[in-house]
């Protein structure tokens, strides 16, 4: 166990710079705004009472966009937490060799499975970890504004954010994975490689299908399936009917993105994936 | 004396290219050991084989155990120093200090205080950041703060100046070994590592030359010097290497030889070396 706190926190350590990279975005962004508001303000451009703005009750109709709005405010943090998984997972078994220090670490008596659970566990856990602080501190800021205009609802607010959250904690899983896995195979942009080798079986099976009427399984809409579908990302209008509470679309959400047969198939998925990459990474000679 | 390493029969090749062709030998243990070859002998092929770190035909066993991959526990056992540019430069010195201490249970925290203090590391700098003798003091402290049966050395010192590579192998000398412990370096300084070797090991094309015992190699073979114009009298006994020098001629033979009022003079290894695997011979 000692082994592995000492591998995760060698990981974490040569990965911290590309880690915090979303912080510094989000800080940065954050900071446009705050100086455009600053101008705007002095400029005169905006005169904003809040008063005008200040609603007295909160509808159902209210929580349920509270609901969505705050699910929508993980989508921007979750698609950079996506990018930088990818970058990080899809050089995790490659990187050592780039900078001449596989030996090193190779020399050391730690076993495979240990070094690539450590390498795969840090790539998703360091990205889970920046993306969640993330999405909390949006959420705080969000919830300020609103608490200003009298429209705070902690519960609608906190579960929207929070089944968001967790569908892209899963694609985070999955996305990394197949990059970790194409990082086993192939030396340098292993993702882009391997989806060029998916689209390229993708589109021989399209062909095939075409020309002899075979129905092979299509890649591509497997793992859209997989990877998409259930996810925090699509969202049933038809819940926005006015028929439902936001707690049945918290609970419609919750199953649609976590209690379901998805889920199980995307853990297998991932763990498969991990395993075959862990026996490749071990099967490497090391020159 | 039992034996470190066996190798039986070993082959590795790179696509076409033999690396070391049917490589059979064994290192007793406590012994140090000097493996020389030119560049593209095999000696980095051989070394990376024992490790399993590379594939290979044939057999090795170390300490008893078969290598047919890599097997990350034998490192308990041996330590292995390449090139110093192979650490991790994005940790710093302290970082790769705790890694390295954290993964090894044959670490010597003792060893790694008395070395630390003397080498003036800086703890908090980049690896990256450091000089090459930084980061050879750093590897140094790494590897002897382990107490290790087999130490391993690729060219350890390729593009340190003298006063490291003199301060390097003094370390090892001085730190590392006592008689129930192995090193095998492999260097192409030979004449910086002769002092401190018990046998050799010459490796040319992949294949193993000699192995020997320095002092048996050094008692049967001689430099005989005489002057030039006895020429004819060296070359009578097909000498390995010839020298001419100063109005003489030096020439390396078996030191059985008798010649009269020549000088003998014993060879160094790297004579020894030059008359097996060849550069300069005529």
């Amino acid at each position: 166990m000692n082994k592995f706190k000492a591998l995760m926190k060698k990981d974490w350590l040569v990965n911290k710079k590309t880690f915090l990279v979303p912080i510094w975005i989000v800080l940065a962004f954050y900071l446009l705004i705050i100086l455009a508001a600053i101008i705007a303000y002095f400029r005169g451009d905006i005169n904003i009472i809040t008063s005008q703005f200040v609603v007295e009750s909160i509808s159902e109709y209210d929580l349920q966009i509270n609901f969505l709005f705050h699910s929508l405010l993980v989508v921007f943090p979750g698609l950079m937490a996506i990018v930088f998984t990818l970058q990080i997972l899809q050089n995790a078994l490659n990187e050592d060799i780039r900078l001449n220090c596989e030996i090193f670490h190779s020399s050391q008596p730690a076993s495979y499975l240990q070094r690539a659970a450590s390498k795969f566990s840090v790539g998703i856990g360091g990205n889970w970890a920046i993306f969640i602080i993330i999405v909390l501190f949006n959420f705080i800021v969000a919830n300020i504004i609103l608490a200003t205009f009298g429209m705070f609802h902690f519960a609608s607010g906190f579960h929207g954010m929070f089944v968001s959250l967790l569908g892209y904690l899963k694609v985070i899983i999955v996305i990394g994975s197949m990059a970790f896995f194409f990082s086993a195979i192939f030396k340098e942009a292993a993702f882009f490689k391997g989806l060029v080798i998916i689209l390229a079986i993708n589109v021989l099976f399209s062909v095939l299908n075409y020309l002899l009427s075979w129905n092979l399984p299509l890649p591509f809409s497997y793992l859209h399936k997989l990877v998409f579908s259930q996810s925090a990302g699509t969202t049933d209008m038809t819940l926005l009917s006015g028929a439902v509470s936001y707690t049945d679309l918290f609970r419609d959400k919750l199953n649609r993105v976590l209690f379901n047969w998805q889920t199980i198939y995307q853990l297998i998925f991932s763990a498969v994936l991990f395993f075959i990459a862990t026996y490749l990474y071990r099967e490497r000679e090391i020159l | 004396m039992a034996d470190v390493i066996k190798m039986k029969n070993v082959t590795k090749n790179y696509g076409k290219i033999s690396a070391l062709d049917n490589v059979s030998l064994t290192i007793p243990k406590g012994r140090i050991i000097g493996l020389f070859g030119k560049n593209g002998a095999g000696k980095t092929t051989l070394l990376r084989c024992v490790l399993g770190f590379l594939k290979f035909e044939g057999d090795i066993t170390f300490m008893d155990m078969p290598i047919t991959r890599h097997y990350p526990e034998i490192h308990e056992h041996v330590a292995f120093i390449p090139d110093v540019n192979c650490l991790d430069g994005r940790l710093t010195v302290a970082q790769t200090i705790e890694y390295v201490s954290a993964l090894n249970s044959s670490w010597n925290q003792e060893t790694a205080k008395k070395l630390l203090k003397r080498s003036n590391l800086p703890m908090d700098r980049k690896v990256a950041g450091l000089s090459k003798g930084m980061k050879t003091k750093l590897y140094l402290l790494l590897t002897l703060s382990l107490d290790v049966e087999l130490l391993l050395l690729d060219e350890p010192t390729l593009g340190l100046d003298l006063v490291f590579r003199k301060e390097f192998f003094n370390t090892i000398l001085g730190e590392f070994y006592d008689e129930n412990k192995t090193i095998i370096i492999s260097t192409h300084q030979v004449e910086e590592v002769e002092h401190i070797l018990h046998d050799i090991i010459f490796i040319d094309d992949g294949k193993i030359i000699l192995q020997d015992e320095v002092e048996k190699l050094k008692q049967n073979y001689a430099i005989y010097s005489i002057s030039s114009d006895r020429e004819e009298e060296i070359l009578k006994h097909n000498p390995m290497i010839i020298n001419r020098m100063l109005g003489k001629i030096y020439a390396l033979m078996q030191s059985d030889i008798d010649i009269a009022d020549a000088e003998v003079i014993r060879p160094t290894l790297a004579e020894l070396f030059m008359a097996k695997v060849g550069g300069y011979d005529e």
